[in-house]
């Protein structure tokens, strides 16, 4: 894949700039760094705290043809799972189905946009937002029991470039195994890294009501698995709250 | 749609449902699941559905958000309507944000490209964008139901 990465001091949100450039024809591979996002967003509305200088908020443009795509905000993670891992050692884990986290705490997360026009897929947007080199004090202070930074975790400085370029290799990689088809190692992948086991008692939180039941990994197309006395039982949209 | 029902089946239980004057009926037959409901003011409008996997993502999701749907379809010939349906299994969001306006409403004209709906799916935002240039004649989901693949989301009628 090609990239061509636009470089900027500050916006509203990486993703926002890339929709933009997406609506001008942008092609796949067009990648949006800034330093700064002034309404960085999380999922559902909420904000995601994006300190200027501090992490590391990137956009990448992707064109998939299959339509298919569920499996893209979990291969996303995995692309960052390795970057974290080549660039500090650093070993996150990935609480389904976008938060990267390292000691229980939110080191970043992802926030994957598409379009589609009628069933046929347009654009896919993988937003990611990196907490790099906060020190606690960074944080919001409701923000401070839940999260943390790469330069937190590993006592150190971190090379922010080396991390971008480990983070493009990532997904490039991880997304020429989606565009294959190689779906079965996606979910292995994903739940090799998972920050839960299987048979991990967890309370799941629906859009109706939370639900109790143990880990049971992921499937074939992302969707997570959980077992409660009912049976076996499939999310596509939930969050895991916390380990019972 | 599996091998075990095809269109002529379908059609066959759309007519048992006329002759036996019901106003739904349910079959579910190894894997597959189907749904037919009519409103007695019009025609039946059948709903097929690959059967769920589990109950978050289930087929109990409300097919129409308005009861009037095959009223519509009365008024409307079939062929003139243009169904967008969902790509995807996922939760429908008529709106962008929690508190912010739907994108779409009845009877508003909608332009190519325009969108019209978020189908969200392990965190991923969808935005369905209109693909014909037309008026919005129905909204099947209600905002923050499960939908299937396949299920249909707006009827629209394209501009001559």
């Amino acid at each position: 894949m090609k990239f061509e990465i636009r470089r900027l001091t500050t916006c509203s949100s990486t993703n926002d700039v890339a929709k933009e450039l997406v609506r001008q024809g942008a092609p796949e591979g067009t990648v949006v760094v800034s330093e700064e996002q002034t309404a960085g967003r999380g999922t559902k509305g909420r904000t995601w705290h994006s300190a200027c200088g501090k992490g590391l908020y990137v956009s990448l443009v992707l064109r998939p043809e299959t339509p298919e795509i569920t499996l893209l905000p979990l291969a996303a993670g995995l692309a960052v799972q390795e970057a974290l891992e080549k660039t500090e050692s650093l070993s996150a884990r990935l609480r389904w189905p976008n938060d990267i986290v390292w000691g229980g705490k939110k080191l970043g997360g992802i926030l994957c946009e598409s379009g589609f026009l009628g069933n046929r897929s347009d654009y896919v947007i993988l937003g990611i937002g990196l907490n790099v080199s906060h020190e606690e004090g960074d944080f919001p202070e409701d923000l401070r029991s839940i999260a943390v930074s790469m330069r937190m975790a590993i006592r150190g400085e971190v090379d922010v470039e080396s991390l971008l370029r480990h983070l493009l290799r990532g997904v490039e990689r991880w997304y020429e195994i989606f565009t294959r088809g190689e779906c079965g190692r996606i979910k292995s992948a994903f739940e090799r890294h998972s920050a839960f086991r299987k048979g991990d008692p967890v309370i799941v939180m629906t859009n109706d009501k939370p639900v109790q039941g143990v880990y049971q990994g992921i499937d074939i197309s992302g969707g997570l698995l959980i077992e409660d006395n009912t049976g076996l039982r499939r999310f596509t949209s939930a969050e895991i709250m916390n380990v019972i | 749609m599996t091998s075990k029902i095809d269109y002529d089946e379908i059609n066959r239980l759309i007519k048992l449902l006329e002759d036996k004057n019901l106003t739904e009926f349910e079959l579910e037959v190894e894997g597959f699941k189907i749904r037919i409901a009519r409103n007695t003011r019009g025609a039946a409008s059948p709903a097929p559905q690959p059967a769920p996997t589990s109950s978050n993502s289930s087929a109990t999701a409300s097919e129409s958000a308005n009861p009037g749907a095959a009223g519509l379809e009365a008024q409307v010939s079939q062929g003139q309507l243009h169904f967008v349906t969902s790509p995807m299994v996922g939760t429908f969001y008529r709106t962008p944000a929690p508190n912010a306006p739907p994108f779409v409403e009845i009877d508003e004209p909608v332009k190519k490209k325009q969108t019209l709906c978020i189908i969200e799916a392990m965190k991923l935002m969808n935005e369905i964008e209109c693909d014909v240039d037309g008026t919005i004649k129905e909204i099947f989901i209600e905002n923050g139901k499960p939908v299937e693949f396949g299920q249909k989301l707006f009827a629209i009628l394209p501009n001559a």
